[in-house]
């Protein structure tokens, strides 16, 4: 198989890394080995297990326990890790990983191919008898099988193209286990003592769902080559602590009792700020937080009811009132650092004369109330707030204001995690449904426009729009990535114009907000924070 | 209540009272389970519903397989009998979403539980009878007021605001107590060190979570001492020299220590869910916060796992105030002879 352009970039890539090298050594200069850091998070609650029960929070305390095949920056791009380089055929449908040598798990047993193999099969498949379902983001549909060539070459093989599988290696769910850690019983997968990674921090102690205390392993030497430090980590411990209420996050951090506390309300921000607390608002790739709209649901099969609402909401108005400087303003569906991501904010325009104009074309007359109504029916919905973001209930209020305003009348609901699933998800009489998800590849995109190739099918609208058929198939079918940026923007556009996904703000669900002295963190495309290259200044 | 159980075990002869009383706790905890299972089946949404995220693993066939492995496609009946089947074996099966056995859950979190409730409730019992002595000595006096008027207001406030300015204030401001947690984590502290670090993370938990129940107490002690205060062994008591004090406390508060121990078996139980706001606000790793998550999580297992053993612990919690009726009030304790 020959090595193709982007094999070849990836190993120019670490010859970049040896010539960043005299920047490193200045780096390791001030760095300083030792200290302990506490890190104050809102939730430890998804447990331990395998897969999807990876979530926004464990995964950043998996990031430092576990390895990853690789490691993708901010822009997408894909850089070594525990594969020290990659080959690709030209269809996109082999891949053969190259594995860094003398690699261990904590156990000492080897993250050999054989281990890698366990993983990805896993990831592709899961394992339903043990309570344990496939990988979302991983490219199952065209998953064909995974084999280990000998101990340190591993070829994964798909049926069709399959741009987005290097990418999702660096996810903060496809983290490197242990053989054994894999096969454990349904009732002990949750063990974090039994889960056993390759990372450069180890479980010291830890309490579901309140604390895990990390030790530094003295023979880890494996590091991102992203990130210039090598050897073990200079952070002797990191201890992550639930603290549910971000009021008394803020109020730990600011009194010393931690040295990083994440998500604070962005209101409380700026006192903090004035403090000298530092606030990190990585890039995070994936789709910016807003609605895919159901077209089956009532009243919503109507373009014109679509595009009223797309220009009925005032972003500027939703940054001013619930966020802060760290949030940017959205131009697309996707977040501003994706390198697909288009700039289309003309048609995210302001323009609430336009909606009354496209709901009175419509039909829709505003009744005494100032809803708008067709006969005895009215224009109004169950808006129900994303359970998973933290922002989302005040971003939804100002919206409901928003919408009342040309005469739409939305009703906010409060949900949990199971209720919002319960009762939104495949529930036609609601039109709107919040979305908050992360990717490191943007193929994703081609997988929720329609339903072919078991796409999730956001607008439910199945095959029977030919323009997305279209771009959905094009997307999937892409070899290059620099020709599905093109299609890419072409969806973007297409969705936007016809009111499909109606975008609101940006997405940050993680705020690191930190005292001055934390020092050479990094963050993985999805804005996970990695301390393996941290130190403590002072 | 639970004395007048006792009392009629005793009346009945035969079986001896501790015997019948567990007897009668059986169907109550089976009739409990039971009510626990058909409730928790009317919340919308199952553990799979938030085990399939968002993140696209949802798709129906995964759900649908993950629903049959966790035995939630069986009808409703066959659950309830499968899971009546395990708790007759003692077994309560692992936390789907935890991975975890329950039973090791329950017991990792019961003792920090045990511990705030305990020191709540002492608390709240010390206190409030003092508070409520020194306002019976003198009614309509300025201690009667001062204690009236702050125990109305500790009764009024709720107990998560409490505790989050408790945090604001001795913690954030003036750094006398840390802001939450059981102990130092990662300190390895052990002996009397690990015991004045407990303490210390205990005072703010447990006095907000005392709060409450002081002002119950307190008022409660006011008014048994207020009625006893024209008794007949009172005036006894008075007129063969004893001392205002000796009576206050042998002889009137002795008398109102027996509301005082049928309230503090409710009390059991309610602290208990009043534990999950203190829990969750001074981040307490307890059993209230276990099974405020489960809720959430529609951790079926976890859930009814908490929700069966925390019965348990009230009924034996019952039993045992039914045998200190006895020890406060020998009129009352069984095998004593009644007029």
């Amino acid at each position: 198989m020959p090595i193709d352009r982007r094999a070849l970039l990836q190993l120019l890539s670490g010859s970049a890394g040896m010539l960043a090298a005299p920047a490193f050594a200045q780096g390791a200069a001030q760095r300083r080995a030792g200290g302990e850091l506490t890190f104050l998070i809102s939730s430890l609650d998804s447990g331990w297990g395998l897969n999807e029960k990876v979530d926004t929070y464990t995964g950043i305390v998996w990031g430092q326990i576990a390895d990853k095949l690789v490691h993708v920056d901010e822009k997408g791009d894909a850089t070594p890790w525990i594969a020290e380089r990659w080959e690709e055929n030209a269809s996109q449908t082999e891949f053969i990983l190259h594995l860094r040598d003398g690699v261990t798990f904590s156990d000492g047993s080897p993250l050999n191919a054989q281990a890698v193999a366990a993983n990805i099969e896993l990831w592709a498949r899961g394992d339903t008898s043990r309570g344990v379902g496939r990988l979302g983001l991983f490219p199952s549909t065209t998953y064909k099988g995974v084999e280990a060539l000998d101990d340190r070459r591993v070829k994964v093989s798909f049926t069709g193209p399959t741009l987005s599988f290097i990418p999702t290696l660096g996810y903060h769910k496809t983290l490197l286990r242990s053989v054994a850690s894999l096969n454990l019983k349904a009732e002990e997968l949750g063990n974090l003592d039994k889960q056993l990674g390759s990372g450069p921090f180890v479980v010291e102690s830890w309490l579901e769902g309140d604390n895990v205390v990390l030790r530094r392993r003295q023979d880890y030497r494996w590091g991102p080559q992203a990130i210039a430090h090598s050897g073990p980590a200079s952070l002797e411990r990191i201890t992550f602590k639930v603290v549910k209420d971000a009021a008394i996050r803020a109020a730990a951090l600011q009194s010393g009792q931690a040295e990083i506390a994440l998500n604070i309300a962005p209101h409380e921000l700026r006192p903090l700020k004035a403090r000298g607390i530092r606030v990190v608002a990585p890039d995070s790739l994936g789709f910016v937080s807003g609605f895919s709209v159901n077209t089956c649901a009532p009243h919503f099969d109507d373009v014109r009811v679509r595009q009223a609402l797309q220009h009925a909401i005032d972003r500027q108005e939703i940054l001013d009132t619930v966020f802060t400087e760290d949030w940017k303003p959205v131009t697309t569906l996707l977040q501003p650092n994706v390198p697909e991501a288009a700039d289309l904010s003309a048609l995210l325009a302001y323009d609430p004369a336009k909606s009354n104009r496209l709901l009175d074309e419509a039909g829709w007359q505003r009744g005494a109330d100032g809803i708008r109504a067709k006969g005895a029916d009215k224009l109004r919905f169950n808006l129900f707030a994303s359970p998973w973001v933290n922002t989302s209930k005040q971003v939804d209020e100002v919206i409901v204001q928003q919408l009342q305003k040309v005469g739409i009348a939305a009703r906010l609901q409060v949900v949990d995690i199971a209720t919002f699933n319960a009762r939104v998800r495949n529930n036609d009489s609601v039109p709107l449904r919040e979305v908050s998800r992360s990717f490191l590849d943007a193929g994703v995109v081609g997988n929720v426009l329609t339903d072919a190739d078991k796409g999730d099918n956001w607008f439910k609208l199945g095959q029977s729009n030919e323009t997305l058929n279209r771009l959905a198939r094009d997307i999937a079918h892409a070899v290059d990535r620099r020709a599905r940026a093109e299609t890419l923007k072409e969806a973007q556009r297409y969705v936007l114009e016809q009111g499909l996904f109606i975008p609101t703000a940006q997405l940050n669900q993680r705020l690191y907000v930190q005292a001055a002295k934390v020092k050479g963190e990094a963050y993985s495309g999805a804005g996970y924070a990695l301390y393996y290259g941290a130190w403590l200044e002072g | 209540m639970a004395g007048a159980g006792a009392l009629k075990a005793e009346a009945s002869g035969g079986m001896p009272p501790l015997l019948r009383r567990l007897l009668q706790v059986v169907p109550v905890l089976f009739g409990i389970a039971t009510l626990n299972f058909l409730i928790l089946q009317l919340a919308p949404g199952d553990v799979v519903d938030v085990l399939a995220g968002e993140a696209g693993a949802a798709t129906p066939e995964t759900m649908a397989e993950l629903r049959r492995s966790f035995g939630l496609d069986q009808p409703v009946w066959l659950q309830y009998l499968r899971y009546l089947g395990q708790l007759a074996s003692l077994d309560l099966g692992h936390s789907y979403r935890l991975n975890l056995p329950v039973r090791e859950l329950i017991l990792t979190r019961l003792p920090p539980t045990l511990l705030l409730m305990v020191s709540a409730l002492l608390l709240a019992i010390l206190l409030g009878s003092l508070a409520g002595i020194l306002s019976a000595r003198r009614v309509g006096g300025w201690l009667d007021t001062v204690v009236s008027g702050v125990t109305l207001l500790s009764y009024a406030v709720p107990t998560f605001w409490l505790g989050l300015m408790a945090i604001v204030l001795f913690s954030a401001r003036l750094g006398w107590l840390p802001s939450g947690g059981m102990l130092t984590i990662g300190a390895g502290h052990s002996g009397w060190a690990l015991l004045r670090d407990i303490a210390a993370h205990l005072v703010l938990p447990a006095v907000t979570l005392s709060t409450f129940y002081l002002a119950v107490y307190a008022r409660l002690v006011r008014s048994a001492m207020l009625e006893l205060h024209g008794a007949d062994f009172i005036r006894t008591a008075r007129a063969k020299g004893a001392g205002e004090w000796r009576i206050t406390i042998n002889h009137a508060f002795r008398n109102a220590l027996l509301p005082m121990v049928t309230m503090a078996g409710y009390q059991a139980a309610s602290l208990l869910s009043g534990a999950v706001l203190v829990e969750t606000v001074f981040s307490w790793p307890g059993l209230g916060r276990l099974a405020y998550e489960a809720i959430r999580t529609r951790d079926l297992n976890l859930l009814l796992g908490i929700l069966f053993f925390s019965s348990i612990l009230v009924v034996i919690v019952n039993i045992a105030i039914d045998r200190l009726y006895g020890l406060v009030d020998p009129r009352v304790a069984p095998g004593a002879s009644r007029a």
